[in-house]
C-alpha cells in the first residue's frame, strides 16, 4: 500500500499516464489528453492542500513536510497555467499534456526530496521533458532553444552530480538529514557544495549560469516558457532552499556570504539587462533572473523570516509573471512571441488584457496593492533581521531599475496607435483573471496565504 | 456582526455588480437591482436596530471583527465593525432615506444612457456611508470617510462631458481632502499617545485624562477640521453649493440627507474627546451658530433653486453643529432626523420641477407650477413649513430642542442667533415656494410642457411628506434610545433633550412667522421675481455668498499656486538629474548586450568561470 503523504505526486503520475494513454488511443485533434491532464494537476494540489504535513522521512528519501506541499500546490499551479495556455490550439501535439504533467511530477518531487539522489532524479524528470517541450515547435528558434537547453542543462547536471559526489565521499551519506551535525567543513565537502550550489543555481537562473534563460525562453512555446518561469523556478529555490537552510545550516558562514554576492549580482544583472530588451519574452526572461536574485536574498539571509520570505516571494512573483505570458499568448496568435510594438494602443483595444498586464508589472515592480510588494516587504525584512544591510540595499537599487524596466510596456500600452490585434481563448482568460486576481488579493490582503506559507518555511535549526 | 456585514456588503456587492455588468444589463434592470439591494439591506438595519433594542441598555453594542487585516507593520489592524444605538440611527436613515431616493432615481435617471454607472455609484456611496457609521475602529472610519469623498466625486462629477460639472468635482474632493488630512494626522497622534484606535480603547483611555490639555485641544481641533469639510461648515463651506453640478437624487442623498451630516456623527462620536476639550467644542458651537446665520443670508439672494436648498443645508448643519458643540446631542441628532426627510424631500420635489421644465433649475423661468403639479406643490409646501419651524412639523421640535438647550445652557448670543436665523430661514423658504409654485408662471413656454411627476417619483416625495408631520413623535424616543451611548462615558452628560422657556419658543415662532409674511408680501402681492435684489450693490455679493470663493482664491489657491510653481522648478531640475542618471544606467544596460552571444561556447565558459570562482572561495574560505 502507497503511503498517504505522497498521494499528490501518485496522481500526479496516474495524470502522466492517463494523458499518454488518452494521447495514443484518440485522434489527434483531440483536447481528451489536456482536460484529463487539468484534473489530475488539479486534484493533485488540492490533494496537497488537504493532505497533513508531515516530519517523517519516507524510506530515508523524502519528507512530506509542510514545505513540500506548498511546493507542490506551486507546481502543479504552474501546470495548470500552462495546460490553459496550451488549451485548443492546434500548434503542440498531442504529447504536450503528458510531457508537462512529467515534469511538473518531476519538479514536485524535488520539493519533497530530503537525499541527493531523489533530488537529482527529481531534477531529471522536471529537465528531460523541458527540453523535449522546447523544441516542440516546428522551426528554427524552437530547435536552438531546445538544443541550448540540453546542451548547458547536460553540463549543469553534471556538475551538481559530480557535486553530490565529492559529498558523498566526504561524509558517506546523501540524506540531508545527516549534514545537520557538521561544523567543521572539510576541503572536500567544501569543494562539494560548491559545486552542488552551482547546479541548482544553474536551474534557478543564478548569475553567472543563467546565459540560457533568454534564448530558451524566447524560443519556447509561450505555455511552456511559462511552465519554466514559474514551475522550474519554485522547484529550483525550493531544492536549494531546502539544502541550504536545512542540511547546512550549522554552516552558513561557509555558504552564506558566497550566496549574498551571488543574489546581489544576479538582481543587478538581471534587472539591467531586461531594460534595453524589446522582445517581450526576454523581458519577462531577464527579468526572471532578477526575480532568482531576490528569492537568493531570502535564502542568503539565512533567518527564518528571509526562508519564510523567500519561499513566499515565489507565490507573487508566480502569479505575476504567469499572468504576463498569459498576455503574451493572447497577443501573440499564430506566430510566437510579442514585440514592445506589438503593445501599442492596447489599453483602448483590449482594456481587460492591458489590465492584466498591468497588474502583473506593478506586482513584479512591488508597487503597493499588489502581491510583489508584500513579496519584496517581507525580503527586506529577512535582510535585515540576518543583518544583511548590503543585500537589502542591493534589493532597493535592482528595483529602482526594475522600475525602467516594467513600466516601459505599459507606456506602450498606453500610446495611441494599432498594435497587434488580440485573440482571446478560454484558457488564456481563466490564467489571466485568476492570476490577476490572486496579485490583487494577495496584495490587499496577505494574511492568510502569508501565515501559510511561514509555517510551511519555518526551519528548526535556523534561528 | 453577521448582519452588519451583510447591512454593509449588499451596497458593495450592487456597485461591483452594476460596474461590471452595466453594458449588458437591459436599460431597467439596473435601477431596480440597485434599489433592491438597498432596500433589503434597510430590511437589515431594522432587524438590527430590532436585535440591539432587545439588549439589556447597559449592553447594547454589537461589534466583531471580521478579519485581521495586516500584520508585520506594528499592531494589527482589524477590519472592526460597532453598532451602537448613534449608528443604528444613521443606518436607518442612509439605508431608508437611500431607498426612497433609489426609487425616485428609477424614474429621474431612467432616460440618461450611464444610467448603470449612476446606479453603480450610488451604491458604491451608500456602501461607504455604511461603512463609515458602522466602523468599529477610527481606521475603518476613515477609510469610510475617504470613500464617501470618492462616491461623492464621482457623482457630482456624473455628467463629465459639462465643464463646470468636473470643476464643481474636483472643488468638492480637494476640500474634503483638506478634512481628511486633518483626521489622518489627529489619529495618528491618538494612536502615538493611546496605541490604539478602537472606539472602547480609545474612549476607556480618554476616561483618565484631564480635561484641558494641549494635546486633547489640538487632536480635537484637527479632527473638527476633518468634520468641517465634509458638513460645509465654515469657511469651508464653499464646495456645496458647487456640488448641486451632480444628478438632483445625489444632491437629495449626499448632499443633504446623508453625507453632509458624517461630521455631526463624528464629532458626536467623539464626544468624550470634546469633553476634554472644551475650548475647541465652544469654538464649534459658535462657527455652527455663525454658519447658521451666514448661509441663511446667501440662501436668500440665490437664482437657482438648488443652490437655494443647498445654503439652507450649510444653514441646517450649522443648528446641528451648534447643539453638538453645546453638548445637546440628542436634540443635535434628532435634527439631522428630521432635516433628513424634510431636505431630502425639498431636494426629490424640486428634482420633479426641474424634471418638468426640461432641466431648467433658474427660479426666474418658473412660477405659478402649483396648478400642474399639485403633489409635488404640496408635499414642498409641508416641508417649507417644516424646515421654517412651524408648529406641529417635524423641524419644529428639533430646532426648538437644540435652541432651548441653548438656552438652558446658558447660551444666551447662540440661542439669539439661532432664533434670527430661523426667522430667515422662513423667509428665504417661502421666498422659494412663492417662486416656484405661486404667482403668474414667468415663462409661459416652459410652463406650458410642465406636467406632474411620474408615481415611482411622486410616492418617495408623498412618503417623506408624512414623515414631515410625524417625524416629531422620533424625539422623545431619541431621548432614550441615545441613552447608552451617551451615559457609557464622561462627557455626556447633557447629551438629553429637555424643553427651555416657552418665551424662547415664541419668539422664535414669531420671526418664522414674520419671515413669511414678508415672504409672502414680496413675491406673491408684489410679484417680485428671483432676481429681485440681487443684480447689483450687495445684492451680488449675496449671490456669491458674500465672496467666500474670492477670499479662498486670494488665501489659498494663488498662494498655492505659487508654491507650486516654485516646487515644479526644483522638480524639473530633480527630474533631469535623475533622468541622466537613468539615461547612463540605460547606456550601461546597452553595452552589456554583447555578453548575450547567442553562442552556446560562450555561456558554457562564463557557467565555466562561475564555477571557478565559486571553487576558489570555498577553498579560501576553508
Amino acid at each position: 500500500m502507497i503511503n498517504p503523504v505522497l498521494e499528490p505526486e501518485l496522481l500526479m503520475g496516474l495524470g502522466v499516464l492517463a494523458t499518454l494513454i488518452l494521447a495514443m488511443v484518440v485522434r489527434e485533434r483531440s483536447n481528451a489528453a489536456y482536460w484529463s491532464g487539468l484534473v489530475f494537476a488539479v486534484a493533485a494540489g488540492v490533494r496537497s492542500y488537504t493532505l497533513h504535513p508531515t516530519s517523517h522521512l519516507v524510506g530515508g528519501m523524502m519528507v512530506a513536510d509542510g514545505y513540500g506541499l506548498v511546493v507542490n500546490i506551486m507546481v502543479t499551479a504552474a501546470v495548470v497555467a500552462g495546460l490553459l495556455l496550451a488549451f485548443d490550439s492546434e500548434r503542440y501535439t498531442v504529447e504536450f499534456p503528458a510531457l508537462l504533467l512529467l515534469a511538473g511530477l518531476g519538479g514536485m518531487i524535488m520539493g519533497l526530496a530530503a537525499n541527493f539522489i531523489l533530488l537529482f532524479l527529481g531534477l531529471e524528470l522536471l529537465s528531460l521533458p523541458l527540453y523535449i517541450l522546447a523544441a516542440s515547435r516546428r522551426d528554427a528558434r524552437s530547435a536552438e532553444a531546445g538544443i541550448k537547453y540540453l546542451l548547458t542543462g547536460a553540463f549543469s547536471s553534471g556538475v551538481l552530480l559530480f557535486g553530490m559526489a565529492l559529498l558523498y565521499g566526504s561524509t558517506g551519506t546523501v540524506t540531508f538529514i545527516n549534514y545537520t551535525t557538521l561544523h567543521l567543513v572539510p576541503v572536500l565537502l567544501g569543494a562539494g557544495l560548491a559545486l552542488v550550489i552551482v547546479g541548482l543555481g544553474y536551474k534557478l537562473a543564478m548569475v553567472p549560469f543563467h546565459m540560457w534563460v533568454p534564448d530558451v525562453y524566447e524560443g519556447s512555446p509561450t505555455p511552456v516558457a511559462t511552465f519554466m518561469a514559474f514551475g522550474t523556478k519554485v522547484a529550483a529555490a525550493a531544492a536549494l532552499l531546502r539544502v541550504l537552510a536545512f542540511g547546512f545550516s550549522l554552516t552558513s558562514g561557509v555558504w552564506g556570504l558566497a550566496l549574498g554576492y551571488f543574489a546581489v549580482l544576479t538582481m543587478l544583472a538581471g534587472n539591467l539587462m531586461a531594460l534595453p530588451q524589446r522582445d517581450l519574452k526576454r523581458l519577462l526572461a531577464w527579468s526572471g533572473v532578477g526575480n532568482a536574485g531576490y528569492v537568493l536574498v531570502g535564502i542568503a539571509s539565512h533567518t527564518v523570516s528571509g526562508a519564510q520570505a523567500a519561499l513566499f516571494y515565489l507565490l507573487p512573483y508566480g502569479m505575476a509573471v504567469v499572468l504576463a505570458f498569459a498576455v503574451i499568448r493572447v497577443l501573440e496568435g499564430q506566430q510566437e512571441g510579442a514585440q514592445m510594438e506589438d503593445l501599442t494602443g492596447l489599453a483602448h483595444r483590449e482594456p481587460w488584457l492591458a489590465a492584466g498586464l498591468t497588474v502583473a508589472l506593478l506586482s513584479l515592480a512591488g508597487i503597493p496593492l499588489t502581491a510583489g510588494f508584500f513579496g519584496k516587504f517581507y525580503l527586506i525584512k529577512g535582510a535585515l533581521q540576518g543583518d544583511q544591510w548590503g543585500m537589502a540595499i542591493g534589493l532597493v537599487v535592482a528595483t529602482l531599475v526594475s522600475l525602467g524596466v516594467y513600466f516601459r510596456p505599459i507606456q506602450y500600452m498606453f500610446r495611441p496607435g494599432e498594435g497587434r490585434p488580440a485573440r482571446w481563448s478560454v484558457g488564456a482568460a481563466v490564467v489571466v483573471a485568476g492570476a490577476g486576481l490572486a496579485t490583487l488579493f494577495i496584495g490587499v490582503y496577505p494574511e492568510p496565504l502569508l501565515h501559510f506559507v511561514a509555517q510551511a518555511a519555518t526551519f528548526t535549526w535556523l534561528r | 456582526m453577521i448582519t452588519l456585514t451583510e447591512i454593509i456588503g449588499l451596497p458593495l456587492l450592487g456597485a461591483a455588480t452594476l460596474m461590471v455588468f452595466k453594458t449588458i444589463l437591459p436599460r431597467r434592470t439596473a435601477g431596480i437591482w440597485a434599489t433592491l439591494l438597498i432596500g433589503v439591506a434597510f430590511a437589515l438595519s431594522v432587524a438590527a436596530t430590532v436585535h440591539l433594542a432587545a439588549l439589556p441598555a447597559g449592553h447594547r453594542v454589537v461589534t466583531g471583527s471580521l478579519f485581521t487585516w495586516t500584520t508585520g507593520f506594528g499592531p494589527s489592524i482589524a477590519w472592526r465593525f460597532y453598532l451602537d444605538p448613534l449608528a443604528a440611527v444613521w443606518i436607518l436613515i442612509i439605508t431608508g432615506v437611500g431607498f426612497l431616493i433609489h426609487v425616485y432615481s428609477n424614474g429621474y435617471m431612467g432616460d440618461d444612457p450611464d444610467v448603470g454607472r449612476y446606479f453603480a455609484e450610488l451604491n458604491l456611496f451608500i456602501f461607504s456611508m455604511l461603512l463609515l457609521v458602522l466602523a468599529g475602529n477610527l481606521l475603518i472610519l476613515l477609510i469610510g470617510w475617504a470613500l464617501v469623498g470618492l462616491s461623492s466625486y464621482l457623482l457630482i462629477g456624473f455628467w463629465y462631458e459639462r465643464a463646470s460639472a468636473v470643476r464643481a468635482a474636483k472643488k468638492a474632493l480637494v476640500v474634503n481632502t483638506v478634512g481628511d488630512v486633518g483626521i489622518l494626522i489627529g489619529i495618528v497622534l491618538l494612536y502615538q499617545h493611546f496605541g490604539t484606535l478602537s472606539y472602547p480603547g480609545l474612549f476607556s483611555a480618554l476616561q483618565h485624562a484631564a480635561p484641558g490639555s494641549a494635546f486633547f485641544t489640538w487632536v480635537a481641533i484637527l479632527l473638527y477640521i476633518g468634520a468641517m469639510a465634509k458638513s460645509a461648515q465654515f469657511p469651508l463651506h464653499i464646495w456645496l453649493a458647487d456640488a448641486m453640478e451632480g444628478p438632483t437624487p445625489v444632491s437629495a442623498l449626499i448632499h443633504a440627507a446623508t453625507m453632509v451630516t458624517a461630521g455631526v456623527y463624528f464629532m458626536a462620536r467623539l464626544y468624550p474627546l470634546l469633553h476634554l476639550a472644551p475650548g475647541v467644542a465652544a469654538a464649534i458651537a459658535a462657527i455652527g451658530a455663525f454658519t447658521a446665520l451666514f448661509a441663511a443670508t446667501v440662501a436668500v439672494f440665490q437664482r437657482d433653486i438648488k443652490r437655494a436648498l443647498a445654503y439652507s443645508t450649510v444653514s441646517q448643519l450649522g443648528y446641528m453643529f451648534l447643539a453638538v458643540g453645546i453638548g445637546a446631542y440628542a436634540a443635535g441628532v434628532f435634527h439631522f432626523v428630521t432635516h433628513a426627510f424634510f431636505k431630502a424631500l425639498l431636494f426629490l420635489a424640486a428634482g420633479s420641477v426641474i424634471h418638468a421644465l426640461s432641466g431648467e433649475q433658474d427660479m426666474q423661468k418658473m412660477g405659478g407650477l402649483f396648478r400642474k403639479m399639485p403633489v409635488t406643490a404640496v408635499s414642498f409646501l409641508v416641508a417649507t413649513l417644516a424646515i421654517s419651524g412651524i408648529p406641529g412639523f417635524a423641524g419644529y421640535f428639533s430646532k426648538e430642542a437644540i435652541l432651548g438647550q441653548a438656552l438652558l445652557e446658558g447660551h444666551a448670543l447662540l440661542w439669539a442667533v439661532g432664533a434670527f436665523t430661523a426667522g430667515l430661514t422662513a423667509f428665504y423658504m417661502f421666498r422659494v415656494f412663492s417662486l416656484t409654485f405661486l404667482g403668474k408662471p414667468r415663462d409661459e413656454k416652459l410652463h406650458q410642457h410642465a406636467h406632474e411627476a411620474p408615481l415611482v417619483m411622486t410616492i418617495p416625495v408623498v412618503i417623506l411628506g408624512a414623515l414631515c408631520i410625524f417625524g416629531d413623535v422620533l424625539g422623545g424616543w431619541l431621548n432614550s434610545w441615545l441613552g447608552p451611548t451617551f451615559d457609557t462615558y464622561a462627557g455626556g452628560a447633557t447629551y438629553a433633550i429637555r424643553s427651555g422657556p416657552v418665551w424662547g419658543t415664541a419668539v422664535a415662532v414669531l420671526l418664522a412667522l414674520i419671515g413669511i409674511g414678508a415672504a409672502i408680501v414680496l413675491y406673491v402681492r408684489q410679484g417680485k421675481g428671483a432676481y429681485a435684489g440681487n443684480e447689483r450693490g450687495a445684492g451680488v455679493l449675496g449671490l456669491q455668498a458674500w465672496g467666500s470663493d474670492a477670499v479662498w482664491r486670494w488665501a489659498a489657491v494663488v498662494p498655492f499656486q505659487a508654491l507650486g510653481d516654485g516646487v515644479r522648478r526644483v522638480n524639473v531640475g530633480f527630474v533631469r538629474a535623475l533622468d541622466a542618471v537613468a539615461g547612463e544606467v540605460a547606456a550601461f544596460s546597452d553595452d552589456l548586450r554583447p555578453i548575450e552571444t547567442g553562442q552556446i561556447r560562450r555561456y558554457v565558459l562564463a557557467m565555466m568561470m562561475g564555477m571557478v570562482v565559486v571553487l576558489a572561495y570555498f577553498l579560501v574560505r576553508m
